[in-house]
């Protein structure tokens, strides 16, 4: 049968924030001015990748860690990306901690995805730090780290990102952003229908587990499946901070909210406070969450079943 | 709290995209950034003409903190970058790669914040492509350095693409009818970077100077 394709789609993927960005942007307009702003969406993603980046030496995130003990000013990407980090770890009790780069470090998660190259931080930027040792002056703008440290913002600049490059194609008529697992829809898909999203079978890489009809708003998945440290395979890129251990009991975690930003730093939050308060924890922050454990059972906040099927 | 937190939550992330969509995406680092660069600010003063208006005028401030909003810039002029080589990198001299695609039409927003990262520059200017395999099949890749920096990595070909949809009972109907994986989206399903790291490889080995 042949696809009752109502609108053409345009289809564009780089690698960027050390995963496969995807986007694809479905509309009549004419092939220029589809490339262009796909080109400016990229762009603005490239941004907040050179500005929070942890393994480019150069990115204003190092800049700041190199400057311990001073108030910083910061550009509005890293400064807001910061907040919303903060604000996360607060809720959490510090589950969720953007201080977490040294540990991430010391596990080996250390390499720059394209030159390769191995991040070098420091020396003295092991004291045990944690996100009470940064503060943010709302006013000027400014950020003062208390004590050495390295920042990881992976969890947050992502989605950030993905919603600024959704901006830049809010004019048409459907979009779908997806940079590794973080998800931002909007409009129709090119049969004119919403957008069909499949949650990954947490165990079986090319099965789904889970289908999701949703558009306008992010979809992102947490999940240990995804990345394991290259030192010791049992432990995986998502920790709590409380603990220092990788979390147990969830292999995945997947959030809906109005921002990718959000819904990022909230399934990985929800991930890390594990598997007896992650709904709860979703629930109350008014958005929709689907959890898998480790024994393949799925859970769900009450709401999520609308979008399912 | 918490229902509060939800809006506050909510709010947080609304005031970061309008921010910082309404700034631009250029930012000059101040200070301690500036005095990296200073080695090389001959490059970065004396930029050639053929940079924008907006890139000459981010390298000329380089040592204060500037947030330019010259965002809506054009950004047609595919050539730009290569005329843009820093002093140092003499050796302009064509690589045949140089040329490439025609999806290298790079951002001169992009690019002018980039101004400064001369002096470390590894690579030379361009777009550079790549080929490897991967546990799926085969991939290239067009990296694009300006200033000597990364600043666009785009897949130009990826053969292969999940293969069990199709055959995937769990699918739904209309998918397997339309034949189209495309249009379905996957969350959690991270083509890892690892896929691509040869032709990554290949590409930059390509743009070493």
């Amino acid at each position: 049968m042949e696809l009752p394709s109502k609108y053409r789609m345009t289809s564009d993927s780089r690698l960027l924030m050390g995963t496969l960005v995807n986007i694809q942007v479905v509309g009549n307009e004419v092939a220029n001015v589809i490339d262009n702003a796909i080109e400016k969406a990229f762009s603005a993603m490239h941004f907040v990748e050179a500005m929070c980046s942890r393994f480019d030496d150069q990115s204003a995130l190092r800049e700041l860690c190199r400057h311990p003990g001073e108030w910083m000013k910061v550009p509005d990407v890293l400064f807001e990306t910061l907040r919303l980090a903060l604000t996360m770890s607060e809720l959490t009790d510090g589950a969720f901690d953007p201080t977490i780069g040294n540990l991430l470090d010391r596990h080996g998660f250390n390499t720059h995805y394209l030159t390769g190259e191995v991040i070098s931080i420091d020396a003295d930027a092991q004291e045990k730090v944690s996100f009470r040792d940064i503060s943010l002056d709302e006013e000027a703008r400014n950020v003062y780290l208390h004590k050495p440290m390295l920042l990881d913002l992976g969890a947050v600049a992502k989605g950030f990102a993905v919603d600024l490059a959704a901006k830049e194609l809010s004019e048409f008529k459907g979009v779908a952003i997806n940079a590794g697992g973080d998800l931002f829809l909007k409009g129709v898909d090119p049969t004119g229908e919403i957008w069909k999203v499949g949650i990954q079978h947490p165990k079986d890489k090319e099965a789904m587990i889970a289908w999701l009809s949703i558009t306008d708003a992010a979809v992102c998945t947490s999940g240990t499946y995804e990345r394991r440290s290259p030192i010791n395979q049992e432990i995986h890129h998502l920790f709590d901070f409380t603990t220092g251990q990788s979390t147990k009991g969830l292999v995945s975690c997947t959030v809906i909210a109005p921002f990718a930003m959000l819904a990022d730093a909230v399934s990985t939050a929800a991930f890390v406070l594990g598997k007896d308060r992650a709904l709860d924890f979703v629930n109350e922050l008014e958005l929709d969450a689907l959890c898998i454990d480790d024994s393949l059972e799925i859970s769900m906040t009450d709401a999520m079943e609308r979008y399912l099927g | 709290m918490a229902k509060k937190m939800g809006k506050r939550l909510m709010g947080i992330c609304g005031v970061a995209v309008t921010a910082v969509y309404a700034a631009g995406y250029i930012y000059t680092m101040p200070s301690a950034q500036a005095n990296a660069a200073s080695a090389s600010l001959p490059a970065a003063s004396t930029s050639t003409p053929a940079s924008s208006g907006a890139s000459a005028s981010a390298s000329a401030s380089s040592s204060t903190p500037t947030t330019n909003t010259a965002k809506h810039t054009s950004k047609q002029h595919s050539t730009s970058s290569q005329n843009h080589q820093s002093t140092k990198s003499s050796s302009t001299s064509s690589t045949s790669s140089t040329s490439s695609t025609s999806t290298s039409k790079s951002s001169s927003s992009a690019s002018s914040k980039k101004s400064q990262a001369a002096s470390t520059a590894k690579y030379k200017d361009g777009t550079f492509t790549g080929t490897g395999t991967n546990s799926y099949g085969t991939c290239s890749v067009a990296v694009t350095i300006q200033h000597g920096k990364i600043v666009s990595a785009k897949i130009t070909n990826y053969m292969m693409h999940y293969p069990q949809y199709y055959i995937d009972p769990q699918l739904p109907q209309e998918v397997v009818s339309m034949q189209t994986w495309q249009i379905y989206i996957v969350s959690g399903a991270t083509a890892s970077t690892y896929n691509f790291a040869e032709a990554v490889y290949y590409a930059l080995q390509k743009a070493k100077a």
